[in-house]
């Protein structure tokens, strides 16, 4: 039986129990990533060699892993390191996530709930996350001035919108067998809402919250580039400026570690929070 | 739903952490706070002479603390400067003039010329046929992008030069900074046209160009000026007389020692230090992107100080956008101007000699 | 118990389309029946029981339960889906108690449930969570849920077709026993000839759509019937064979 979903969200495709592996299985999954991880430097270095690339195009891997050392091998709280803007790209991007998460819960849930707001409400929804953001981010940076305000809010305009659709499109997905349930139960709106729809929309709205924390975090980014005091993107402005790629490299990296990080977390998040989606009967 | 409260209460404790950590420390002193907005993503090296007063103790001494903050884009400045979230903003005539005219700038005014015109040029790869600028018919040049002022500017020089900007030459727009030099380098283009800061980015980066000898005629335009509230500068007159006083004391410390003066602007903003240089090349090497705009810093008209403002120039400014302005008087002041110069010029010299990079 | 007289119900479609699903239905089923409802697919049997359980409303006719007409659902009436439809994020208590955590809360009935669940042999399985039961059991923990009440009517709608021949069996045996404990009102539909004969008291034969009555059999076979010895007997052959025709003969197929 599947929730009648609509084809703009990602279908949970974890089918197997893959929390109780052994340690043989875990472990040929690390040496493999690592395998890659080493393949892709090999490559990365073979490409500056053989192409004779410039060094402010790319620099060879050396190079950026030790401006990575560099920003790393500080104290916590030195100016050049990269520990400071990390956290403060971070921090406001899971301020910004945890804003839109919950009106994005909440405007999908109303939607999904009351078809007079899904009709006046949707065309809008749309209409804005099609309007590239970079284009709005001054107006937000006017409005919410110079400071974490403009990112916070970027990031979490950026996460509402998936939070929405996948929240509206998983309640709106419950099966009719469990409403016709609820109904026979003479439960009230809110009894169904809370017992039945919302953990049934549970995996979709889980599935919304890995892109908005990918979201969340582009929309602090973007909000940095555009003007900030600090954060990895401006970090990432100032070593463009200065024509020091290996750094602007070694920002991406701990960017994309980064993201890596959160969706790892979320995915634990999930697989606690809702055990028993996707098992299979028997 | 069986959220599981014990990951909740973790992450709040983390998030806590992190406020704790990534907060931005309040200076703890008992000078005012000064803020100086710059309409860019960043505060770079082209606001040396207005930022390296803070490292070199200038600011303190005058009994104020400067802190820089990038608003992201040129308009952002007036509103921030109306709002008084900054005390001094960067005025870009091109900017400020067409708001003037329709009456829709804040009421601010510029108090010092930081940086006089004229900063473009047209540059070439060193072994190119191109000799003068009127070999540059039937090329192409490159831009960093149709709006920035490079590309009118340089179409003005043409056009006086009797070359038709539309038909003699072909444009092409080429990204800012390294990106363009790699254009000009690679052949895209037969010559960049870009500003002095501009080209002296991409010599860093490794890239060998030739200059084309600027003709007699260009349009003097291209200053910027610090800005403030009308009524802030009535108000803070000593202020403000104070910041302008730092500006060309840093300029001269510059002109007497680039090197020392990108030391400084270093310690401010290690950031923008090219990597893996110790901080002696460090600031040699930045010291020599900026070689052509220290130049800059000292008023070319005869008679008019370090900072003074030339109504005419303005005037230039606004006849190049073809701005009908009757009365351009609110827009600047020279009030502060003989305050700002009045310092020991010759000790600042020495001091700036004195400093080992 | 429930009394349903001319009882029709026509669907529109998206593309407005009239559907009659029931054509005029008129039925009595007394306190305490066990009446099976039989027919081919699509005939409305479904529709049929979502009128009494209160989850549409019918287009023409009357429908009554314990004398009051059918407005919507009551708390007399306990539903039972194919779908075992347990909630998957609640445990097995937690399902079965369901019924008494909304709607009119009643945790004083808690005690009864557990031993319901008990007595359907799911004690021990209380706080096991529905993936980790089999179909057979998830079932009964459906039934103890729509007793959970205590309501006069159950209402099954084809409860065992998911499940395997075996275990079917042995739910029927199981259901029949649970009926004769409680003497409740339960209305069954399902596809099975065999299994309606062995369950009801009455057997009610539908035509395809609309969907009308064929026919109504009263079922004499003796209780407490039991699979080794009823589909023996010659009278369950001969209702299993008279059900049968008359299903034929109102779609139009022989086998």
């Amino acid at each position: 039986m599947s929730a009648g979903g609509s084809d703009l969200l990602p279908v949970k495709p974890e089918t197997d129990l893959a929390l109780d592996t052994g340690f043989g299985r875990n472990a040929g999954k690390i040496l493999l990533t690592l395998g890659g991880i080493v393949v892709l430097i090999g490559l990365w270095q073979a490409a500056v060699l053989w192409l004779d690339v410039p060094l402010y195009i790319l620099p060879p891997p050396g190079r950026v892993l030790m401006a990575l050392w560099a920003g790393l091998d500080v104290p916590l709280t030195s100016k050049v390191g990269f520990y400071l803007p990390l956290a403060s790209t971070i921090l406001n991007a899971v301020i910004g996530f945890l804003i839109g998460v919950v009106l994005g819960i909440a405007c999908g849930s109303l939607m999904a709930e009351f078809r007079p707001i899904e009709t006046v409400l949707m065309p809008y929804a749309f209409a804005f996350q099609v309007l590239p953001k970079v284009a709005i981010a001054p107006l937000i940076v006017i409005w919410c001035g110079f400071g974490d305000g403009s990112k916070i809010t970027m990031a979490a305009l950026l996460a509402f919108f998936p939070m929405m659709v996948n929240t509206f499109t998983g309640l709106r997905g419950t099966e009719r067998e469990r409403l016709d349930l609820m109904r026979v139960l003479s439960a009230s709106r809110l009894e169904t809402y809370r017992i039945v729809k919302l953990p049934s929309a549970a995996p979709y709205i889980f599935a919304g919250l890995d892109m908005a924390m990918v979201y969340a975090l582009l929309g602090t980014i973007v909000a940095e580039f555009l003007g900030a005091q600090q954060g990895i993107g401006v970090t990432i402005i100032v070593a463009q400026t200065a024509t020091n790629v290996s750094t602007v490299f070694a920002c991406l990296i701990l960017l994309g570690v980064v993201g890596i990080v959160f969706h790892l977390a979320i995915r634990v998040f999930e697989r606690r929070t809702i055990h028993w989606a996707n098992r299979k009967k028997d | 739903m069986n959220l599981n409260r014990r990951d909740l209460i973790l992450s709040g404790l983390a998030g806590g952490a992190l406020a704790a950590l990534g907060q931005s420390r309040a200076l703890a002193t008992d000078l005012r706070q000064v803020r100086f907005g710059v309409g860019l993503k960043l505060l770079n090296i082209t606001f040396m002479n207005v930022m390296i007063g803070e490292p070199l103790g200038f600011t303190h001494r005058q009994g104020f603390q400067l802190q820089g903050l990038s608003l992201g884009s040129l308009s952002a400045t007036f509103i921030a400067l109306d709002r008084g979230d900054i005390e001094f903003g960067v005025i870009s005539p091109s900017v400020a003039l067409p708001l003037f005219a329709k009456g829709e700038l804040p009421p601010i005014r510029c108090m010092y010329e930081y940086s006089y015109p004229y900063k473009w040029d047209v540059a070439v790869k060193p072994d190119s046929p191109i000799q003068s600028y009127q070999d540059l018919r039937g090329k192409k040049i490159g831009v960093s992008n149709l709006g920035a002022t490079d590309y009118p500017v340089t179409r003005e020089v043409l056009n006086n030069l009797g070359i038709n900007p539309d038909n003699d030459v072909s444009w092409v727009v080429v990204g800012e900074g390294v990106t363009a030099g790699v254009a000009l380098d690679r052949g895209a283009i037969d010559a960049l046209a870009y500003f002095d800061t501009g080209f002296g980015l991409i010599e860093n980066a490794g890239i060998q160009m030739r200059y084309l000898p600027r003709p007699p005629k260009v349009p003097f335009i291209g200053g910027f000026f610090i800005g403030a509230r009308r009524d802030f500068i009535e108000k803070n007159h000593a202020l403000c007389a104070a910041f302008a006083r730092t500006i060309a004391m840093s300029s001269e410390y510059i002109l007497a020692n680039p090197p020392a003066g990108a030391k400084a602007f270093l310690e401010l903003y290690p950031g923008q230090a090219p990597e893996s240089l110790n901080p002696t090349e460090a600031a040699i090497k930045t010291a020599n992107a900026m070689k052509r705009r220290i130049l800059l810093y000292r008023s070319p008209y005869p008679g008019i100080k370090m900072g003074g403002i030339q109504e005419a120039e303005l005037r230039r400014e606004a006849d190049f956008i073809n701005l009908q302005i009757p009365d351009l008087k609110p827009l600047y002041t020279n009030a502060l101007i003989d305050e700002a110069n009045n310092f020991d010029r010759a000790k600042i010299i020495a001091m700036a000699k004195a400093q080992t990079i | 118990m429930i009394v349903a007289e001319d009882v029709a119900k026509t669907y529109r479609t998206t593309s407005g389309d009239a559907i009659k699903a029931l054509a005029r239905i008129s039925l009595a089923i007394g306190d305490g029946d066990f009446v099976c409802v039989v027919g081919p697919s699509g005939c409305g049997k479904s529709t049929f029981l979502r009128l009494i359980a209160g989850l549409d409303q019918a287009s023409a006719g009357w429908l009554t339960l314990a004398g009051s007409p059918v407005r919507g659902p009551s708390r007399e009436v306990g539903v039972i889906f194919q779908d075992a439809t347990l909630l998957p994020w609640l445990t097995i208590l937690e399902n079965a108690l369901l019924p008494l955590r909304v709607g009119w809360r009643q945790a004083e009935r808690d005690g009864k449930v557990r031993e319901l669940l008990a007595k359907t042999g799911l004690g021990g399985f209380e706080d096991k969570y529905p993936y980790e039961l089999s179909g057979g059991m998830q079932q009964r923990a459906a039934i103890c849920r729509a007793l959970a009440r205590d309501p006069k009517v159950l209402l099954m709608d084809e409860p065992f077709g998911a499940l395997d021949a075996l275990t079917r069996e042995r739910m029927n045996v199981e259901l029949q026993d649970i009926w004769q404990a409680t003497r409740k009102t339960i209305l069954l539909i399902t596809h099975s000839i065999a299994e309606s004969v062995f369950l009801g008291d009455r057997v009610v034969v539908m035509s395809p759509r609309p969907g009308r009555v064929l026919g109504d059999f009263p079922i004499a076979l003796p209780r407490p019937r039991r699979f080794d010895t009823t589909p023996g007997d010659p009278e369950y052959l001969r209702l299993t064979r008279e059900i049968r025709s008359l299903l034929d003969r109102g779609t139009g197929e022989t086998p």
